[in-house]
Order: structure tokens, then sequence, then C-alpha cells
């Protein structure tokens, strides 16, 4: 059985800043540590298991509700009431925001596992919400699959209150697990902002927008992979994940947020800093373990020891360092973790040493789509972006050197999606007809497009990749002709050898696709 | 400039809307002269001979039949039309700048130019409707009973704006359309995209533009109009100032009625 531990931070880890003294941090630990296979269920599973069932047996209303926590994230109609609903997504505030729930959330848990005369005082002192790492290893990697202790309808007899009926079959089966281009790190490892006022500029975190319910104008790329393309995968169309009103109702979801919560941890460590605190201004109310409205400001998220935790590991992705060894590319050695925000008057050599680099002026676009693109679960249309002489030009220089180094970048943009019914899976996006690795762009998880379609979205479900470093390695293996982009799209079914689902094909269309160049201004 | 700029000349056509609209309603002497036009006979309070439409004061519009009717309505229709102008091209920015930069860069003033063609023909028909509701008003409608007509228009202006018809609306606003990038098939989805924006801000800002207009554009209350709508096209964040900004209407509504 693993230890249990619990750490006060120490100088490395300490935020600086504002916050120089900072409460003893619980360590959220990998759920595929805490029950490798084979091994029965660790303690904190089980005390997380009883408090998800002493809140799905509460009220139905109040802090101590399995529901309210549910409508939290979404829920319709919309109270209006400033707790319920509020779940942002496509906004630079998805990441904080998450990160508020999660806190309030477990910190209910927690007291609810205090309260229970069965459980050990070393598990009542440490608690805290696990995470689910599923980029580690290859394909075929268990961690890939539904954590054990989630998939048993019946336990001991007794229901089990961490399974969810509603999720794909082969999800709860263990049998489907998460796709290397489902859970893939690298777009946003290198992604060196944070955030951006541009909204066809890919970033790590979403765009500038205003607070708003999961309708901005564009995605964070964590926001999109692996965020997006969990919900999706575990979900499926009719599953709990895949709907913004349904995905807290699933206990997994808690988990694979506290993930994209790290992911945040493992970004600021290793890559990027996070906005000037100066700029933000919003502030995010929930219930808290009282059961009182209490309200954290976005400026006061920043940091997981200021909130009282840390994470069991923010090393480099597993999906990064295949990456780099996939292009040839040494290891670098590490550099020393950002404690504190890496931005701010007090920290002049983080702030320094984390410049972003890149272009940052509007992007230019240099070619557009003239028809709208049908997806399909087998035999998707392919796609040609013309460009003339001038953005010929202008993307062969984007692709002369790599994208974080470069004065120029050449993005993509797909938007105006649309479907007739919930889409059965993601998409992969390829740079040309040969389907690999090196043409590989990303994935269109369309998490979110049944709510971006509703008549209270502002937004459609847009999506925006830089793809430099996949025209730059194709032009490399001569297999980029400047003249034209070619994209062509593999659906969930092909990519994971799932069979097709009973019922007819949704209709996908993406009605615009975009090429653009980013310039340094 | 324009390279980078394109919805500069739709900037520059907003402003030199308010120009003739200066003129027409503001410049002293000039106000409320036209034949049939929305004569501003002040304020309850003043002696009845005609003014310009200052500050908050509501115009009562003029009697008249036949030709005179009639020329009140195009007259009526014409103001409505510099108004939309006026007030509402600058918060077709966005969607001028998006459409712009979709569309093959030969053809970008043309497709704002269609952009811009789409929304107004929204708005056409609420002209219509107020140019001729105030044609009739004097007929139908005391003169001393005008501003309180005027008041009950921005309390339900107010009210609408703190609807949830309005919050859909002012989501949709920043909504885009596909926008092809040549050809009839460009022309075509650029109007659509110029209807489709103008229905969404008649959803907005319709019951506001109309109540303006009744009033006979007392000139603070279209400059405010002005900033309200320019606000909620432009700014980050505007839905959490519909409050106030319905706050703002209703002690305007009490300023009309009580001078």
């Amino acid at each position: 059985m693993s230890t249990l531990h619990q750490v006060a931070p120490d100088s490395s880890t300490a935020p600086r800043g504002r916050h120089r003294t900072a409460p003893p941090a619980y360590v959220r630990r990998d759920v595929w540590n805490l029950q490798p296979p084979g091994a029965p269920p660790h303690p904190v599973l089980s005390a997380y298991a009883a408090a998800v069932r002493a809140l799905k047996e509460g009220p139905d209303v109040g802090h101590l509700s399995w529901t309210h926590h549910t409508q939290v994230h979404g829920m319709v109609p919309d109270p209006l009431d400033g707790l319920r609903n509020e779940c942002q997504h496509q906004t630079w505030y998805f990441l904080p925001w998450h990160r508020v729930y999660l806190y309030h959330f477990e910190a209910i848990c927690r007291s609810i596992i205090q309260g229970m005369p069965d459980v050990s005082d070393e598990v009542k002192d440490t608690w805290a919400l696990p995470y689910w790492d599923y980029d580690r290893g290859p394909a075929d990697d268990p961690a890939r699959t539904l954590p054990l202790a989630f998939r048993e309808p019946v336990v001991d007899g007794a229901p089990n209150p961490l399974f969810d009926d509603a999720r794909r079959p082969g999800i709860n089966a263990g049998n489907l697990g998460l796709g290397l281009h489902s859970t893939t790190a690298v777009a946003w490892f290198a992604e060196q902002h944070f955030t951006s006022e541009h909204m066809d500029v890919p970033t790590f975190g979403g765009p500038v927008t205003g607070f708003m319910h999961s309708d901005g104008p564009a995605l964070g790329a964590v926001e999109r992979t692996p965020h997006g393309d969990v919900h999706v995968v575990v979900g499926g169309p009719g599953g709990s994940m895949f709907s913004f009103e349904r995905a807290g109702g699933d206990p997994i979801f808690w988990l694979h947020h506290a993930n994209i919560d790290r992911l945040w941890e493992v970004w600021r460590t290793h890559v990027g800093v996070d906005p000037d605190l100066e700029r933000l201004t919003e502030s995010f109310e929930f219930l808290d373990v009282t059961g009182a409205r209490r309200v954290l400001d976005w400026a006061d998220v920043f940091d997981t020891p200021t909130l009282g935790y840390t994470y069991e590991s923010t090393d480099v992705p597993d999906s990064v360092l295949r990456d780099r060894a996939r292009r040839g590319i040494r290891p670098e050695r590490p550099a020393p973790p950002i404690a504190g925000r890496g931005v701010g008057p007090d920290e002049p050599g983080d702030a320094e040493r984390r410049a972003p680099a890149g272009p940052t002026a509007p992007p230019e676009v240099v070619a557009v789509s003239e028809a709208p693109v049908h997806l399909r679960r087998h035999g998707s249309d392919e796609l040609d972006l013309g460009l003339g002489d001038r953005e010929r030009r202008q993307a062969l220089r984007a692709t002369d050197r790599p994208a974080d180094t470069g004065p120029e970048r050449l993005l993509l943009v797909l938007e105006h999606i649309t479907a007739s019914a919930p889409p059965t899976g993601p998409y992969a996006v390829y740079a040309g007809p040969e389907q690999d690795e090196a043409a590989f762009v990303g994935t269109l998880p369309l998490f979110g497009l049944v709510e971006s379609m509703s008549d209270a979205a502002s937004h459609g479900l847009t999506y925006t990749f830089d793809v430099t470093e996949v025209a730059r390695e194709l032009r490399a293996q001569g297999r980029w002709d400047p003249a034209s982009l070619h994209l062509s799209f593999r659906s969930f079914e092909e990519e994971s050898g799932e069979p097709d689902q009973d019922g007819g094909e949704p209709e996908i269309l993406v009605e615009t696709v975009r090429l653009l160049v980013q310039g340094d201004g | 400039m324009r390279a980078r700029h394109p919805e500069i000349p739709l900037l520059v056509a907003a402003a030199a809307a308010w120009v003739p609209l200066a003129v027409a309603l503001w410049w002293p002497g000039t106000g409320g002269e036209p034949p049939g036009a929305w004569a501003a006979v002040g304020h309850p309070g003043h002696d009845g001979a005609p003014t310009p439409a200052a500050d908050l004061a509501v115009a009562v519009p003029p009697g008249g039949a036949g030709s005179g009717a009639l020329a009140g309505v195009a007259v009526g229709f014409g103001l409505w039309t510099l108004m939309v102008a006026a007030m509402m091209l600058p918060g077709l920015v966005p969607a001028a700048r998006y459409a712009a930069f979709v569309s093959d860069r030969r053809r970008r003033q043309r497709t704002i130019a269609l952009l811009a063609a789409g929304y107004a023909a929204a708005w056409a028909p609420l002209g219509v409707v107020v140019a001729v509701a105030h044609a009739l008003a004097p007929v139908l409608v005391p003169a001393s009973w005008w501003p309180l007509v005027v008041a009950v228009l921005l309390v339900g202006a107010a009210l609408w704006q703190l609807g949830g018809p309005a919050r859909r609306a002012l989501r949709a606003c920043h909504r885009t359309l596909p926008v092809r990038y040549t050809g009839r098939a460009a022309d075509r989805s650029a109007v659509r995209y110029g209807w489709h924006h103008g229905v969404v801000c008649l959803r907005l800002c319709g019951p506001l533009m109309a109540a303006v207009a009744v009033a006979g554009h007392p000139l603070l209350l279209t400059v405010a109009a002005a900033l309200v709508v320019w606000s909620q096209k432009l700014v980050r964040g505007a839905e959490s100032a519909r409050p106030a900004i319905a706050t703002g209407l209703v002690l305007t509504a009490v300023v009309v009625v009580t001078g």
C-alpha cells in the first residue's frame, strides 16, 4: 500500500509575492499509483467513494448535494443564481474557474470523510482528490483505461457510487482506452502564451473574454486536448461526461479535471507564465465547506500551494518526451521550476527567464475554404486550401524556423462546426493524405458542440491549431507543397477501431477552414 | 492602413451619417424646420415655438395629413436610416473585420458593403413602423401626452434590456457566420451574415432605438443611446452592464416626464 503523506511547502515550492506564507499542502496523487492493476482499492479511493455516496444520498440542494455540484457546472434552465450553470469554457476563465470548483468540492468531500468513523485518521488528515494521468506510456498502457475503482457497478454487494452506467460501454468494461492523440500534451506544451486578445491565436489557456458560460470564441490548447477528448471518449454521445449539464454527475469527472488542473501546474513549471495579475478582476463564487457563499478572486488561485495542495508529479508529460524522441530532439536539462506566478515586480528573475517567445501580432488570413467539409465515420471529406503567390511566400517564411523561435507561425482555424446529432467521438485532423504522426495536426473533440449550437451561445465551436511544426516537418520530408494545404480527417471509430454505434450517422459540418500567418507586428 | 483596417470606410460612413443628422436635428435654426419633419416644439413648458430637440427635450411630431403626412413618413424614414448608420455601424466593426479577412483581398470592401446592406435591410421594417407611427401620432395622441409616451417606451426598453431575449441577443451579437471567399457565394454569404447580425441587433437594441426615434432624437439621449449600443457590441463583459443601462433608461424616463 502506498504511503499517505502531507507536506509543508519548502522554500522552493512556497509561493512568492503576495503569498509568502502558505498553509500546509495536501498532495493530490495519481489514481493509477494509488491502485495499480491487480491491487485492491486504496483507502483514499474508498474514502472518495464513501463521500460520493454521502453526497448522492444527501439533500437535493446545497453544498452537501451531489445534484448541486452537478448543476454548478451546467443546468437547464439557467437558475440565474450566480452559483449554478456557471461552467467556463472556450475562455481564459476555463482553468481558474474549474480550479476553484474542484477546490470547494474537495474540501466538502474531505469534511464528509473526516466525519466518518470507519476511515483511518491518516486518511482523514491527508485526504486529497486524486487525479487521472492518462498521458502515460504507450497506447496499451493500463493508465489509459478507466481507473479500476470506477468500473464495477456493484462493490461488496452494494451499488458502487463511482460507477456511471452512462459512460461508453468499452470504457466501463476497461477494454477501450484513451488513444495517444486524445491525450497528447504536444500542442499545449508548445504554447508560450496563456492567453491572447486575438481570437484566432492558439494559446495554452484560452482567449481573453468576459465571464461567460461556455460560449467563448475559441478554446485554449489544453481545453481542446486532452480535456475535450477525454470528456467525449469517456462519455460517448449519450453519456454524462459528454454534456455540460451532466458531466459533474460522473465521479470520474473530478479526477479528470484534477488532472487538467495539474497540467496547468506542469505548463507553468516548465513552459510559460500566467497573465499579468493587474488585468485580472474576475472573482468566482461557490458554496464552501460550511455551505456559505464564498468568493475567491482569480488572482488568488494561481498557486496551488496557496490553496493548500500540490501534485504528486509535475514532470514533463510522456507524450512530449516521445514526440521529442521521434523528432530527434535531445532532452534539455530541465529549467528550475517556477515558484509563484512567474510574473510581477517581486519576481523579475522569473519574468525575464520566462518571457514568452514567438509572434504577437494579429494573424492574417492566407487561405479560406470555399465549401463546407463533411465529417463522417468513414470517408470524411478532404480539403485543399489553395495559396496565392504572396500567401505562399508568407507560409514558407513561417515554416523556415521552429514555431517557438521563428518570427512567424502558421495557424489553422476550423470554425462554424455544426452537427445534426451528438457526434460519436473526436476527429483527428491531418495535414496531407497520409495520416501518420508527422502529419497529425490535432483533434476536434467536439465537446460542447451541442451547447455551442444553442441560441443562448454567443459563439459556435472553433478550434485553432499551430501547424508550423507540422508544416515544417512535412516540408523537410518533401511532403508539403506550399501552393496548398491538404487536410484529411479520421473519425474516432477509424482511430480506435471501435465498431460503429447503432443508429444513423450525424451530419457534421465544418463550414469554414482558414489558414493564417501570424507575424511579430 | 486599409489592408490591416478594412473597416475604416465603414467608420467613415458612420461618422458622415452624424453630419446630416446633426444638421437636421440639432443645428440652431434648423431643428424641426424641414417640411413634415419631426418638428421640435420643445418640452412641455416651452412656448411651442420650433426649437432644436436638444438635451432631453422630447420633440413632438407635427400634425398633418395627405402629402404632408407622406412627406413626414419619408423624412422620418430617412432620419431613421441616418440614425441606424450613425449609431449602429460602429458596432458592426468586429463583424466587418471578420468578413473582410475571410474574403479575397481584392473584394474586401465589396464584402463589407454587402454586409452593411444586409444589416441595414434588417433595420428597415422597424424604421417604417416608427416613421408611420410618428406621422399618425398627432392625430391619435394629444401633444401633452407625448412625453408620457416616450417615457413608457424608455421604461419598456429598460425592461427589455433585463429580459432573457435581450440577453440571448447580446450573446448572439458576437457570433460569426460563414462568409465565402469569392464570387456569388461570397456576395450571398456577406448579405446573409449582415442580415443575421441586423436581426440580432434589432432584438437587442430595437426598443431603445425606437424610443430614441419617437422622442425625436434629443441630443443627449441619442448620444447616450449610441454609447450604450457601442458598449454592448464592442466592450467585453457588456452583459453585466445591463442593470445599469436599464436603470439609466428608467431615470431618463423620469426626467422626460417630470422635466
